[in-house]
């Protein structure tokens, strides 16, 4: 009963079964211990050569319905082969004889003295008939590489080789002559990250390895717009490093991706995704990717702004200046930082870098604090969180109408919801120009804010508390509790996009039009802004006003022997007011408390303790401090304070 | 003429075995000269300080016995470890009959208690080798956990034991 | 960490004597690591008119993490002290321990402790519990006879 149950196993799974293979005759311990290792390593390997010829065959089937059993049996290393055999081939050593070279030039050129001055032309060694001949020679080769397929059928296999190997050839030539020429003249070679000669030599073997299979039909239509696409792209940059018109470079690059990315969709829709070779899609998917991307984003910001046109102008509140995206959209050309020398495919990486992460990183300012360090999964979220009133924001929004929720959040980090969210809004919109009633609009307009006043209020007593002890301070804040009856839309933004409060610039200036200097056009943190300075009354002399009032109450905390209570530190401001308050702030130094070397610039929330720099805070939060160091409540968030001008 | 292969090998080996056998040796050394030296220290110290030390605990009938065993005596020598708790009914007799006659430099050697608990704490906290008391002076006797603190109660029943304990 | 110690070694310099009362010093200049201070006993308190050594370790990590400080071993009779090994037990140099505090800072903490110990957190279990018991003269006369007795020694 045993043995059948087993044999039947055998039979079944067949590289189990490997009773015959041993290296050492006999039942010894010492054979054992030999032969187990080897029977298992048999096994190992009939179990992936069962895999690798079970996929073959269905490979087999779905390739070739007529040329059914002309693909000999293959062994399971035949994948390894195939990559191994990459490196004897000749675009391998052309590969490397090219990386030697032009590594060991650009080396040379880089520390020749001559270089270190920048900016003065060294006299290239080159004339000038030998650049351009070189220039024009080259673009007349990759010209005729271009021509070559259309005029001649390449179709047999050694055909295809020669072909191939030269077009391969004077692209590599192109590359040399170009990149010698740049570092010539102190310049920067241009890169081509559509193909650099790596990834054509390997594409050009896989080729020749597919037509093996598949005769020249195949080559044609997927691999043909590729080569060409490369050999464009060598030919634009001759053109453009010839009539010295490098900053054209990006427009000229772009047409060309268009027109290839055209020609690839043409073929996905006529012959089927399948009909693209896997080297192809990999090679264009980043870039595909990436245009797919930016595309999304500023489709639906074209939907945001599409909901918010209306023909009547009755509707104030819903310009477009308010979305999130509105100035990262009109100046996105600044915001991209190109020279116009760059290849289509970095800007449009850059493009989509900065749509997806761009203001995600803005409002946490990860990028900026931590450039070096990596943060621990231990680190206390609330140093990490900088934003104030998190949770209140939370709240308020659950409450909030969905309808202003996707006219707020559409900015959001995937272009993805953020084109759901916008079809949201083209539908709102349409429903609203079918049903033009009076009903919608003050659903959008005046939402009710059951819970935010008394939210806000709360904060801003708080405020008001701790300003008491800040004598000349008291007034202004007490000003901003009353006016938040009164200002719907400023409550709404004050809630609503605290993401952003985390970004107060202190500046000198304090007059009337500091708001524009502030940066508030794309910063709703105004009236944050106001929570940390006086109002205009009282001009700030100094930017550091308000650090000099706040350590006031650090210095008394560290200067008495108890913990510092308001009622203390109102008694010994009197004290030291009748001395004279001006010595007493001239001795406060700026620095963090805690490294006493860097300057300070975090602010605690909701303590609004102003006494740590950002890298203390992060060591403070990678320890697991949960409190404030001065005040010891519990930390919620922080903000970061810019110092525009200091003295 | 080199010796054959083996047998330097073997040499090699045994040269390694005496190399790690006296490492281990010298180690092993130190680490009990390290570990009895600090216990041997802090016995001493102890010891020293419990040598002959001494804690009285003063109650009326060891005021009684002032003139025959001059308790400032005991006090005003250097070499007496001794120390004096008074209880708390007997503060001014001992101060009036004994410290008066004590020079300042030794007067730290008489704690006075306000408490019965104060003087077992006190007991507690001197760790003297011998501890003398008269049980039934001190109310509630001596508790139990006191024979933990001190090497040796000495129990006194009557005067006369007194000056056994201290023969003038 | 050598950044601060040395901004605060500076200061104390600079302050000069008058405002470090309780000499707080680095045992060797080259090392900021080991300090020491020396406090005089509190007016009003039995350990008036001694003096005591109190050394302050600085900690790779501060200051994140507190100085540790500690009495030479048997000279510090107190209900916060382990009388063998002069340990301190002080919140300050514990859990309540900020970095915004300093090394002076810190000294003064032990040296409030002196006028105001904490039996709740006791290293004397003995003298914690005379304090708690309210018996000030049996708790006074202890430590008294502890520092004359040492002192004698």
């Amino acid at each position: 009963m045993n043995i059948t149950s087993h044999s039947s196993i055998f039979d079944e799974i067949g590289y189990l079964n490997q009773t015959n293979h041993y290296l050492v005759t006999g039942d010894s311990i010492f054979a054992r211990l030999l032969n187990g290792p080897y029977k298992f390593l048999y096994t190992l390997h009939d179990a992936v050569q069962q895999q690798y010829t079970e996929a073959q065959m269905i490979l087999n089937y779905s390739r070739s319905d007529g040329q059914q059993g002309s693909i000999e049996s293959t062994s399971p290393w035949e994948p390894l082969a195939f990559l191994t055999n990459f490196f004897s081939t000749k675009y391998a050593v052309v590969c490397l004889v090219f990386a030697l070279l032009m590594n060991k030039y650009v080396m040379n050129s880089t520390q020749r003295p001559s270089l270190v001055s920048r900016g003065q032309l060294t006299p290239s060694p080159i004339p000038k008939w030998g650049v351009y001949s070189a220039h024009s020679v080259s673009i007349f080769s990759l010209l005729y590489m271009m021509v070559v397929p259309f005029q001649r059928q390449v179709d047999s296999k050694g055909n295809l080789d020669i072909y191939l190997f030269s077009h391969f050839i004077v692209f590599t030539a192109s590359n040399v002559v170009e990149t010698v020429f740049s570092i010539q003249n102190n310049m920067l070679p241009l890169e081509s990250p559509d193909f650099s000669i790596f990834e054509l030599a390997i594409q050009s073997y896989k080729m020749l390895n597919d037509a093996k299979f598949d005769g020249p039909l195949n080559f044609n239509l997927a691999y043909l717009p590729d080569l060409t696409l490369a050999l464009v792209g060598r030919l634009v940059i001759h053109i453009v490093d010839v009539f010295q018109l490098r900053k054209y470079r990006l427009f000229a690059s772009t047409v060309v991706n268009c027109i290839h990315s055209g020609v690839l969709t043409y073929i996905l829709m006529d012959y089927g995704a399948s009909y693209i070779p896997l080297t192809v899609r990999i090679r264009h998917f980043p870039k595909v990717f990436f245009t797919m991307v930016s595309l999304l984003s500023l489709s639906s910001y074209a939907a945001a702004v599409l909901v918010r046109w209306n023909p009547f102008h009755d509707m104030p509140e819903l310009n477009t200046e308010e979305l999130q995206f509105h100035s990262f959209v009109h100046n996105w050309w600044s915001h991209l930082n190109l020279t116009g020398e760059e290849d289509y495919f970095t800007a449009m990486k850059k493009l989509a870098l900065l749509l997806c992460l761009g203001i995600d990183s803005k409002d946490k300012h990860y990028n900026r604090e931590l450039p070096s360090v990596t943060l621990s999964d231990s680190l206390n979220k609330n140093f990490k969180i900088s934003r104030y009133l998190i949770d209140q924001t939370g709240t308020i929004l659950d409450q909030v109408e969905p309808s202003v929720r996707f006219g707020r959040v559409k900015h959001s980090k995937t272009a993805v919801g953020g084109a759901i969210i916008s079809l949201w809004n083209i539908v709102v919109f349409l429903f609203r120009l079918i049903f033009p009633t009076r009903t919608h609009k003050d659903h959008i307009i005046k939402p009710s804010w059951p819970k935010s006043s008394t939210t806000l209020c709360a904060t801003r007593q708080n405020v008001s508390n701790w300003g008491g002890e800040e004598q000349d301070e008291v007034g202004w804040i007490a000003d901003k509790s009353d006016d938040s009856d009164d200002s719907d839309d400023n409550d709404e933004e004050y809630v609503l996009d605290n993401n952003s409060l985390d970004e107060p610039n202190l500046t000198s200036h304090s007059d009337s039009d500091s708001d524009s200097d502030l940066g508030i056009d794309d910063v709703p943190g105004a009236e944050f802004f106001e929570l940390l300075t006086p109002p205009s009354g009282l001009t700030i002399n100094d930017d550091l006003q308000w650090v000099a009032s706040t350590s006031a109450i650090l210095q008394a905390h560290l200067s008495s022997a108890s913990r510092v209570t308001r009622f203390n530190y109102e008694k010994q401001a009197h004290l030291h007011a009748k001395d004279s308050t001006d010595n007493f702030n001239d001795e406060i130094d700026h620095t963090c408390a805690i490294c006493k070397t860097n300057p300070r610039d975090i602010i605690l929330w909701p303590c609004k303790c102003f006494a740590i720099c950002s890298s203390c805070k992060v060591s403070l939060a990678l320890r697991g401090y949960k409190t404030c160091i001065c005040c010891r409540r519990t930390v919620s968030g922080f903000s970061k304070v810019h110092y525009t001008h200091s003295r | 003429m080199a010796p054959p292969r083996s047998q330097r090998k073997r040499a090699l080996n045994c040269t390694g075995a005496l190399v790690a056998a006296v490492g281990l040796g010298v180690t092993c050394w130190y680490l009990w000269k390290n570990y009895t030296g600090e216990a041997e220290g802090e016995q001493r110290l102890s010891r020293e300080e419990a040598a002959e030390s001494k804690c009285v605990v003063v109650t009326p009938s060891v005021c009684d016995v002032q003139n025959m065993v001059h308790w400032e005596m005991l006090i005003n020598s250097d070499q007496e470890d001794i120390v004096f708790l008074v209880a708390p009914g007997c503060h001014d007799r001992f101060s009036s009959e004994v410290l008066s006659l004590v020079d300042e430099q030794f007067k730290y050697k008489a704690i006075n208690c306000e408490t019965v608990d104060g003087i077992w704490y006190c007991v507690k906290s001197l760790m003297k080798q011998q501890l003398y008391v008269i049980p039934s002076e001190v109310s509630n006797g001596i508790p139990n956990d006191i024979a933990r603190y001190v090497q040796d109660i000495g129990q006194w029943r009557t005067r006369e034991d007194i000056l056994v304990a201290f023969p003038v | 960490m050598s950044q601060r110690v040395l901004r605060e070694y500076r200061r104390l310099v600079a302050a000069g004597g008058a405002a470090n009362e309780s000499n707080l010093h680095p045992t060797d200049p080259a090392d900021l690591t080991h300090w020491e201070a020396t406090l005089e006993g509190p007016q009003g308190t039995p350990y008036e008119g001694h003096s005591f050594p109190l050394r302050v370790t600085v900690p790779d990590k501060y200051p994140t993490l507190p100085p540790s400080v500690c009495f030479p071993k048997r000279t510090m009779p107190h209900p916060n002290v382990k009388w063998d090994t002069g340990e301190v037990c002080l919140d300050t140099l514990a859990g309540g321990w900020t970095p915004v505090m300093d090394l002076q800072y810190a000294v003064m903490a032990v040296r409030r402790l002196l006028a105001e110990p904490n039996p709740e957190s006791p290293l004397n279990l003995e003298l914690a519990a005379l304090s708690r018991l309210g018996d000030h003269k049996a708790y006074d006369g202890i430590i008294k006879y502890r520092l004359a007795h040492s002192s004698i020694k």
